[in-house]
């Protein structure tokens, strides 16, 4: 299997620039925000279409939201389809990705390890057993694709 | 002017049908239309199997369709899913019986969630496919380590689900007393289409899984929208435009009904409803994707991206929701009267079916009332399916089997698919619809108490699990309390609405933020004193890497022997 020296601390995408975040941030902020501020828009005037302002207003943010959230959209899926694409051009020539350094320094075996971890990490009592779920997980349909 | 003609016309037409006949026409075109989409659900569960031997038996296939949906799927599943029967027959009736306030706020509620659904469900997308999430508790769960708090969304989910379920068989309800079926003497020949109906859903929802809604899901939008757009173009022409309706619709608002002695709500809203108005849409946007099925929606996408894409393309079902709104005003235009099989009691809930009826040819009426009908049947099998799944997750699994198989996790989910659906109808028939509303406000109010553990969770590993566990029970209880002292006016009775002033000030809220600003302020001062104390954090399965990963990506169980032996949380 190619995904041999990936393990679960391997980055799933490289570091993120800012603006496409920052520019879908504001984008977002603004389809939240101006529906909800009900005093700029409970009025009757000016009508449209016959419509009161309070009724075609808020349909009128409909379409509206619509573009602000697609434009979000396109920017953050380009962001991170460049975040994904940075680490697997990084991790492909050595198959193991820089900074992560627990990968060799910890004894890689079987369940009995994990069972192991599992008693000494959870000193609270109740962590133990969470992790249990996924020990052998019957991957239904996952390998396929 | 038009305020003189609305006069007449919501006096001239009160010329009500004393008995209801049944409307052979229109009862055959929805039977018909029920039987091809019965027929669809049972076909769904050969649908895109890709020939696994398996079937459907896992949580994976059965429950959330093999996380296999794309694009156009996931559009028409959660269109079907966010905007139910209820939605279409309780928000036209609150707009014609108490105006803006109680009805129109469903459509900056439904504008106001898509980004917040584009912040949130991407990030939950990838936690859950990495490690196999399939609800908000699993990830609750195995994020905080707390067995404790993963109960309570649970149990939030599933309790909260119930009643939503039972709304849907309003919805039905209100469309087969419409068309005059059913007995106002019989109880059992009154519920029995109802039952059948219900049947039909329970067994199909039992051989194809999620399939099924969504297949069903097409269907149903074609309908729906086939419907509003002719009647938006249609009806108003007929009762002299929208000038005449609004008039119409104003007049009543500002006129005092005898019976309370107050105006039957706001036209448009007043100061006093301002912040009510907002909270309102704001509270039930953020509460919609805490409800088990719009997460079973979200998990059965399949890449992390489908579910932003359709953020941006689901709002068109809003601008649908905003128009039937307004065909509330419409019937008050129109004259529309909602009476109840008994000939006497006016029930708002009837007006939307009413008004079809009323207005349009007998088979194409039938086509309207069939997109409703069948439009209750694809959420509550979605809410059947999201509620068996949190069941057999975060209870059956946790507390009873921890080794259950893929295998008896999908048959205890299915059987418990069936459970739900028959409580729902339980609750249905042996109480009055009032019960079933009532519940589900409350269930509203409750679901949103778990936003601080499920949506903090996402973004940061800071507050303790045990801050969030006191914050949920310090805001369910504040919530369950302030809708249990709303008075209803006419009634007097109890749960008489989702509005109350905050605590000290006159200024009156959704029940639902009040609740969720207390939660996340006792989750916040208690996450400092608890850490100060050093109290355990608990264990921390994720990583950050995982709120990135998309379907490319192995899933933890890959390597799951190597990552549980790096180093206790990541945070």
């Amino acid at each position: 299997m190619s995904a041999q020296n990936i393990t679960h601390d391997s980055p799933t995408r490289g570091p993120a620039r800012p603006m496409p975040y920052v520019i879908s941030g504001v984008m977002l902020a603004l389809a939240v925000i101006m529906p909800l501020v009900v005093p700029m828009y409970a009025h009757d005037g000016p009508r449209l279409f016959s419509f009161p302002f309070f009724y075609w207003y808020q349909m009128a943010w409909v379409p509206v939201c619509a573009l602000l959230v697609g434009i979000a959209y396109k920017l953050t899926t380009a962001e991170d389809k460049r975040r994904r694409a940075a680490v697997t051009s990084q991790s492909s020539p050595n198959g193991t990705q820089s900074g992560v350094v627990s990968d060799g320094t910890n004894p890689v075996s079987g369940p009995d390890v994990t069972e192991q971890t599992h008693g000494t990490s959870g000193s609270d009592g109740t962590s133990g057993p969470i992790g249990e779920p996924h020990k052998g997980r019957h991957d239904a349909g996952g390998d396929g694709e | 002017m038009s305020a003189l003609t609305s006069v007449m016309a919501s006096i001239a037409p009160a010329a009500p049908t004393a008995t209801r006949g049944v409307d052979v026409t229109a009862l055959a075109v929805v039977i018909i239309l029920f039987i091809f989409v019965g027929v669809l659900g049972f076909y769904a569960a050969r649908w895109r199997t890709g020939g696994n031997k398996d079937g459907l038996h896992s949580l994976d296939e059965w429950g959330l369709g093999g996380r296999s949906f794309g694009t156009w799927v996931t559009w028409f599943l959660l269109g079907g899913d966010l905007y139910t029967a209820y939605t279409f027959v309780a928000v036209p009736a609150a707009m014609w019986a108490a105006g803006s306030v109680s009805g129109f706020f469903a459509v900056p509620y439904t504008i106001v969630l898509y980004p917040i659904v584009f912040l949130l469900m991407a990030r939950l997308w990838s936690v859950s496919k990495r490690h196999g999430f399939v609800t908000t508790a699993d990830f609750v769960g195995g994020r905080y380590g707390s067995k404790p708090l993963a109960l309570a969304v649970a149990v939030t989910g599933i309790v909260a689900t119930m009643p939503y379920i039972a709304l849907q068989l309003v919805g039905i309800k209100a469309v087969l007393t419409v068309l005059g079926v059913g007995s106002a003497d019989n109880w059992f020949l009154n519920d029995l289409p109802l039952i059948v109906a219900f049947g039909v859903l329970a067994v199909y929802t039992y051989t194809s899984g999620l399939r099924a809604p969504a297949m069903i899901a097409v269907v149903k939008d074609v309908l729906i929208y086939l419907a509003v757009i002719v009647a938006i173009i249609y009806l108003p022409q007929k009762f002299g435009g929208w000038e005449h309706i609004f008039g119409a619709a104003q007049e009543k608002m500002t006129t005092i009904n005898p019976a309370t002695g107050k105006v039957p709500g706001p036209f448009i809203p007043g100061a006093d409803s301002y912040a009510a108005y907002a909270t309102l849409a704001l509270g039930s946007a953020m509460a919609l994707f805490m409800y088990p099925h719009s997460i079973t929606g979200v998990l059965a996408t399949k890449s992390r991206n489908t579910i932003r894409k359709n953020a941006a393309i689901l709002p068109l079902y809003s601008l649908v929701l905003g128009f039937l709104a307004l065909l509330g005003y419409v019937a008050i235009a129109a004259g529309t009267h909602p009476l109840e099989l008994d000939g006497k009691t006016i029930n708002p809930q009837l007006v939307v079916p009413q008004l079809f009826l009323d207005n349009f040819p007998s088979w194409f009426a039938g086509v309207a009332l069939a997109a409703i009908a069948v439009g209750a049947l694809v959420p509550a099998a979605i809410m059947s399916i999201a509620a068996a799944n949190m069941f057999t997750r975060n209870i059956y699994k946790e507390f009873f089997k921890k080794d259950a198989t893929p295998r008896q996790e999908a048959q205890v989910s299915k059987i418990s698919s069936l459970v739900v659906k028959f409580g729902a109808l339980i609750f249905v028939i042996g109480m009055d619809a009032s019960a079933a509303i009532n519940m589900q406000l409350l269930g509203g109010i409750w679901i949103l108490q778990t936003f601080p553990a499920i949506v903090a969770g996402l973004y940061t590993r800071w507050f303790h699990r045990w801050a969030l566990f006191a914050g949920w029970a310090v805001g369910i209880i504040y919530g369950t309390y302030a809708a249990y002292s709303v008075v209803n006016p006419v009634t007097h009775a109890h749960f008489g609405g989702s509005i109350a002033a905050i605590p000290g000030t006159n200024i009156k809220v959704y029940i639902a933020i009040t609740a969720f600003v207390l939660n996340a302020v006792v989750s916040l001062v208690l996450t400092l004193v608890l850490k100060a104390l050093k109290v355990p954090v608990g264990k921390d399965i994720t990583k950050p890497s995982d709120f990135g990963a998309n379907e490319d990506d192995p899933e933890v169980s890959a390597f799951a022997a190597r990552s549980v032996d790096t180093a206790g949380p990541v945070i």
